[in-house]
């Protein structure tokens, strides 16, 4: 969306129409650094993960009316 | 030259009004959409049955998830910025393809589910409205692939944002059927809990109303939507504002339907479905009223399916490596709209066999949702933390992380409390 009325040096430019920027993400960053607190977060989601999955066993069981 | 792009491009170092207007105009789209396609047809349903059930006693709750929803929505819409990359590419190439392919998986299966409920909300009002779920389905499925089948992301952004806007009708609705204002304000502003105290429904309740406000594929959808629109560092501010709007908008959406839904519980009808509320109030709405409510749950579900969908085709294609924009032609992302036409005709096709229990598979996917929302949010914590990635500028504030990890404690302990009644009171997941 562009304003023609006001002078080009104050032109608003829609992204999509905009020179592409640099962005911070390149893929030479590779994998993240496994400090003790990222360590930590994965454990805990795996953690979180196979509760559920144990959850959803056991409503499995229970559904099919094996316990 | 763009004073987007550009920190100062202004002789008097300040853009005027109608210069900040247009700015924000070019910005605004993805916080809008994400948030008020979050009031999908699970979340009319879930905040109807709220109203419903237990009047405007849960309207704190809501309130509550204003700034937690801005919160971890405006971390999507910084890491976007930042990168130019989708949340799952982001997962996959910092944490690895393990952690890249569950979370995919995870994503995948939660927004199928959500989608087959999409549509059998779809079928359910069709059917009120008397029209034959058989034609209504299959018309809303090809109305959701001509809706991004357009090449341009901004001829997809205008027309799902005139969707989004739609969303008034619940306002109209709310004030019509005259609500308590003091109840409202109190239930809004005073936590408290229903007649019948902490009830397993009623803890399930706010579990789905949690899951329904904050969804994974929420985090998904902005940040991809975010690095489609290639928006930049100087639109940041206005990213928020976006998103800030979108989070207050949800929520006065959320508290109309509830309202709504309060109107069933002082007429004393039990409440079963939204589609049997909207003909249960056609004594109070009338019957223009009462097919307004029908249209507003398939205006709901179509938004809804829209980004669901959208958010799996994104997310498919960041971790297949794939083209994956909206501004390319059918042609030039076969595989991006491939997956876009799958997820939303499986999902189609499903609901069309009959015999499924709706209203307990939507209460179910919404619980389901917040269950797997802690994982999403503690990698977006990881990634808002990565300050070899995103530097000083981007990375979160102390206080940014003090909110942020007590809104995980919170999810943790939520889904916790869920696993244990499903265990030891046999609610069904």
């Amino acid at each position: 969306m562009s304003d023609t009325t006001l002078p080009p040096r104050f032109r608003v430019i829609h992204p999509l129409d905009d020179v592409p920027e640099p962005r911070l993400y390149t893929a030479e960053l590779g994998r993240m650094p496994l400090t003790r607190k990222v360590k930590f977060a994965l454990l805990l989601l795996q953690a979180h993960i196979g509760l559920m999955l144990l959850l959803l066993g056991w409503r499995a069981l229970t559904l099919s009316g094996v316990v | 030259m763009s004073f987007a792009a550009h920190p100062s491009p202004f002789p008097t170092g300040r853009p005027n009004w109608r210069q900040r207007l247009l700015h924000y105009l070019v910005v605004a789209g993805p916080g809008l959409i994400v948030m008020v396609a979050d009031n999908d047809a699970g979340a009319v349903s879930t905040y109807t049955q709220a109203g419903a059930q237990y009047g405007t006693n849960l309207l704190w709750v809501m309130l509550l998830l204003l700034p937690v929803t801005y919160f971890v929505q405006e971390m999507v819409a910084r890491l976007g910025i930042a990168t130019g990359q989708g949340f799952a590419a982001i997962i996959y190439q910092r944490f690895g393809k393990w952690w890249g392919r569950l979370s995919l998986a995870d994503l995948l299966l939660v927004n199928f589910l959500t989608l087959v409920t999409e549509f059998a909300a779809v079928a359910l009002a069709a059917r009120h409205l008397g029209l034959s779920p058989a034609l209504a389905v299959p018309l809303a499925a090809a109305s959701l692939v001509l809706l991004v089948g357009t090449g341009s992301y901004r001829r997809w952004e205008r027309m799902t944002l005139a969707l989004c806007g739609l969303n008034l009708g619940w306002v109209f609705l709310a004030w019509y059927v005259g609500p308590d204002a003091r109840a409202v304000v109190r239930g809004g502003l005073i936590p408290s809990l229903p007649a019948g105290g902490m009830t397993s429904g009623f803890v399930f309740l706010v579990i789905a109303i949690i899951g329904t406000t904050i969804a994974p594929w929420q985090l998904f959808f902005q940040q991809s939507c975010v690095a489609d629109k290639r928006l930049r560092f100087a639109d940041l501010r206005l990213a928020r504002l976006d998103t800030l709007i979108g989070a207050i908008a949800v929520v006065v959406f959320a508290a109309c339907m509830t309202l709504v839904g309060d109107a069933l519980r002082r007429e004393g009808v039990a409440y079963e479905d939204p589609a049997q509320m909207a003909v249960a109030l056609r004594s109070v709405v009338g019957g223009a009223g009462s097919t307004l409510i029908l249209l507003m749950m398939v205006n709901a579900a179509l938004l809804g399916a829209a980004a669901i969908s959208l958010s799996s085709a994104w997310a498919w294609g960041e971790v297949m490596g794939v083209r994956n924009t909206l501004e390319a032609r059918l042609g030039e992302a076969p595989a991006f709209y491939a997956a876009y036409v799958t997820c939303v005709g499986l999902a189609a096709a499903l609901v069309l066999i009959p015999g499924a229990p709706l209203q307990a598979i939507i209460l179910g996917v919404q619980v389901l949702a917040g269950v797997m929302l802690p994982s999403s949010i503690v990698f977006l914590q990881l990634l808002l933390n990565d300050r070899e990635m995103l530097g000083a500028r981007f990375v979160n504030r102390r206080w940014n992380n003090g909110v942020n990890w007590t809104v995980i404690a919170v999810l943790f302990a939520l889904s916790l409390v869920l696993a244990v009644q499903v265990i030891f009171s046999g609610t069904t997941l």
